[in-house]
């Protein structure tokens, strides 16, 4: 018992044991990227992949394109770590690809669809992609969000993304879309307009 | 800030993320992500970037980088023998066309066409 006791003393003695994690900034991440530590950029990747994935889901709705176009927001990134000053943060600078890709995205889907339609006499409706697990009692509802999103030009939806579901200022958002602050008003204004109108419905629900 | 844009600040107090229609498309988004987007997309990521590009796509990614600064270059080269040519021009007993100014062309009327001055060419030779 009395060999025990400095061991005894010694834990008393000690203070209790806390174990600090220094979680790493998004610049110093990009830093270690810059150097080759594929880790870091891994962590960076995880860190703003969900937030890319809303953006995304926002701008062109739960479509297939959605994961190729977030796995390609990271690759722009990597291939241009060099171009990244660190005058704005990281996500700031992601989301700026994220929106440019998307409204690229964008562009294409309305290419194709003018291609297909044009050589029907008729105007068909194309209804936007959508996943087939969405649940059948929420798929009028959603479907009617999504055509509504669809319904506005790609501008005006990268603004309503920005400001409504990323939550980002108007002067945020002139700065990711690169225009001024009264046009991000003006087209928010006629977007959100045109969405209430559209949306009164499930609007009146809630 | 002008007028315009704090006027327009004020009418959009309405169009926040915390109202109805902004919790509405917030919700949408975060669902619509859920289905749309894939498990492990850091591994996909990781993958596409440590795995070898192919040949074919590394030169075309270096022409393409290369494409502007050679565009550039060569326009002011262009430019700039334009210019010189212009200049030149004027030196020119006989008025020359804007083609023959832009593209450095001597001017050759009729007449002299047929009558070739060999002299100078005679004397250079041995």
């Amino acid at each position: 018992m009395a060999a025990l006791a400095p061991v005894a003393q010694l834990r008393s003695k000690s203070r209790p044991l806390r174990l600090t994690v220094i979680t790493p900034t998004d610049e110093e991440l990009v830093n270690r990227a810059r150097k080759g530590d594929n880790g870091a950029f891994r962590i960076l990747v995880e860190r703003h992949e969900k937030n890319m994935s809303r953006t995304v889901a926002g701008m062109l709705g739960a479509s297939s394109e959605v994961d190729d176009i977030v796995q390609e927001v990271f690759i722009r990134f990597y291939r241009h770590l060099d171009r990244f000053r660190g005058e704005a943060a990281v996500g700031t600078f992601l989301k700026r690809i994220a929106i440019n890709l998307s409204l690229d995205a964008l562009r294409r889907r309305k290419r194709v669809r003018s291609r297909f339609v044009s050589r029907d006499n008729e105007k068909i409706h194309l209804p936007e992609p959508e996943s087939d697990r969405f649940h059948e009692d929420t798929f009028d509802r959603r479907r009617l969000i999504e055509q509504a999103l669809s319904s506005l030009r790609p501008q005006h939806r990268a603004v309503v993304v920005l400001r409504l579901i990323d939550g980002y200022s108007t002067k945020e958002a002139a700065g990711i879309l690169d225009i001024p602050q009264g046009t991000v008003l003006s087209r928010l204004s006629r977007a959100t307009a045109k969405l209430r109108l559209v949306l009164a419905p499930i609007l009146a629900e809630e | 800030m002008n007028n315009s844009i704090r006027a327009g600040l004020n009418q959009s107090n309405d169009d926040q993320p915390g109202n109805a229609l902004g919790r509405l498309l917030q919700e949408h988004a975060e669902q619509a992500s859920e289905l749309a987007f894939q498990p492990f997309l850091a591994d996909r990521v990781m993958r596409r970037i440590t795995m070898a590009s192919p040949p074919e796509e590394q030169l075309f990614s270096l022409l393409f980088g290369l494409f502007r600064p050679v565009a550039l270059a060569s326009l002011l080269l262009i430019l700039g023998f334009v210019g010189y040519n212009t200049v030149v021009s004027r030196t020119f007993d006989v008025q020359p066309t804007t083609t023959e100014v832009v593209f450095g062309l001597q001017p050759v009327s009729l007449t002299e066409a047929f009558t070739a001055d060999l002299e100078p060419l005679l004397t250079d030779l041995p």
